[in-house]
């Protein structure tokens, strides 16, 4: 049996995944990190995107959309903080494209707005890219 | 007859107020079972959270204040603190037992200290209970007033009250700013608390057991040291906000239910004397009634007999 690590992944809602993991790839503002066992540690800030975890000796694979957060790796137990995740197999596939089309709509109304009253246009942004993100997951189901 | 009618008016406000009391006291167990869900999840989140915090202590603690003020303006203490904040949370509405009288006594300790003490208390008042409750007993200034929604606790809430409190410690307006919430235990027991929002103290961020020892160890950032910390503390804010709002509206929710659930039980009892009173007199009614028709009738055969026996005496003497 390879050494492991213990991965946690929580949301303000719930916890979604905890598992003896192999490997913990994770999107980050530079780009995708991966972490092993005996990782240095580490705290980071994540950026909506793919999270992937491999485990059963590298066997297994399984897919993760996370929107933001932060990651923190410390003594073989890594725990990821996102503002919301959901696995692939959970991800549902009409009602974010549904939200996505809202996004979309609501992003184009901020666009046509002056400069100066752009309000909610982060928010929206993140709100089409947590879109997106999901959809894209959803595809990585096998 | 009078008496009987009066007394089924009364039973009918009692079964009126009872499915008022019934309704409440279902429609609060069920918001509650919803918010009890989401307050779980989020405490574990908050206990994560301050496990990365309490990772980072060494560093925190290590750094002098002035260091500290650079990470983040959340760091920055003043003292002593000539303004607080307090963020004042109870219901809009009664019908939740002591819940709003016991975190309106604490309020009032608070802000009666405070102001003894020397140092201008304002209030952002989450509830309309609370409010009026301040307005009336204490001359703290309500800068903010706000009710709850039928949602319960949403995301507006929250960066709404986030907002407002960083506002008004950035700009200066507020050296210290606290929340004052009931903890949820059960539906049966809550506690009303005070909590020190900000400033963010970094041995608090530690949280109670400092164990110092362990080797240093090289810890990486990405991207770097400040800007991790600076969000993982305007998140810890956050969640903090989240958490005093959750914890709250799960207290008055549970205080509703089992206050209601007492009230549905009275009405049921006071109802079932009633029907029996009730009862009791509609048979003493009925009673009476067929005594006297009976009565009449007896005085009627009575009179008829009479009647007969003199027209019987005419007869025999013509």
């Amino acid at each position: 049996m390879a050494r492991t690590l213990l991965c946690e992944i929580v949301t303000p809602e719930r916890i979604v995944y905890t598992n003896e993991v192999e490997m913990v790839i994770a999107p980050t503002l530079d780009g995708e990190i991966g972490i092993l066992p005996l990782h240095a540690p580490l705290v980071t800030v994540l950026t909506p995107g793919e999270l992937r975890v491999r485990y059963n000796d590298n066997k297994d694979v399984e897919w993760f959309a996370v929107a933001g957060g932060y990651l923190q790796v410390h003594e073989d137990k890594v725990i990821v903080l996102a503002d919301a995740a959901e696995p692939a197999s959970r991800i549902d596939v009409a009602r974010a494209r549904q939200a996505k089309q809202i996004a979309e709509q609501r992003m184009a109304e901020i666009k046509d707005r002056p400069r100066d009253e752009r309000a909610g246009a982060s928010e929206c942004e993140a709100d089409l890219k947590w879109c997106e993100v999901q959809l894209k997951v959803a595809e990585r189901r096998s | 007859m009078q008496k009987l009618i009066d007394l089924k008016k009364r039973m009918r406000t009692v079964e009126n107020i009872q499915s008022v009391t019934r309704t409440l006291a279902t429609v609060s167990s069920a918001k509650l079972s919803r918010t009890r869900r989401r307050a779980a999840g989020l405490r574990e989140y908050a206990q994560e959270m301050r496990d990365i915090l309490h990772q980072q202590q060494r560093y925190l603690s290590g750094t002098d204040a002035a260091a500290l003020a650079a990470i983040s303006p959340f760091f920055v203490t003043h003292e002593p603190a000539r303004t607080v904040t307090l963020l004042f949370i109870t219901g809009d509405r009664g019908m939740c037992g002591n819940y709003n009288q016991a975190a309106s006594r604490l309020a009032l300790g608070f802000i009666e200290k405070r102001q003894e003490a020397g140092a201008a208390v304002a209030v952002i008042a989450k509830g309309a209970k609370g409010e009026r409750y301040l307005r009336r007993k204490t001359d703290a200034q309500v800068v903010f007033a706000d009710g709850w929604t039928r949602a319960g606790v949403t995301t507006e809430d929250v960066e709404g009250l986030y907002a407002l409190a960083t506002e008004r410690f950035l700009s200066g307006q507020a050296d210290e700013i606290w929340a004052l919430y009931t903890r949820f235990y059960s539906p049966l027991k809550r506690v009303p608390r005070l909590v020190k929002l900000l400033p963010v103290a970094a041995e608090r961020l530690a949280g109670a057991a400092g164990d110092g020892a362990g080797p240093a160890l090289a810890w990486s950032y990405e991207p770097d040291f400040g800007s991790v910390v600076d969000e993982l503390v305007s998140q810890f804010v956050h969640i903090q906000i989240e958490d005093v709002l959750l914890e709250s509206y799960a207290s008055e929710q549970g205080a509703r239910m089992v206050t209601m659930e007492e009230a549905t039980e009275r009405a049921d009892r006071s109802l079932h004397e009633m029907r029996m009173r009730y009862n009791r007199l509609r048979r003493e009614s009925i009673t009476t009634d067929l005594i006297s028709v009976l009565f009449a009738s007896q005085m009627r055969s009575d009179e008829e007999a009479d009647d007969r026996a003199a027209a019987d005496e005419t007869v025999g003497a013509g």
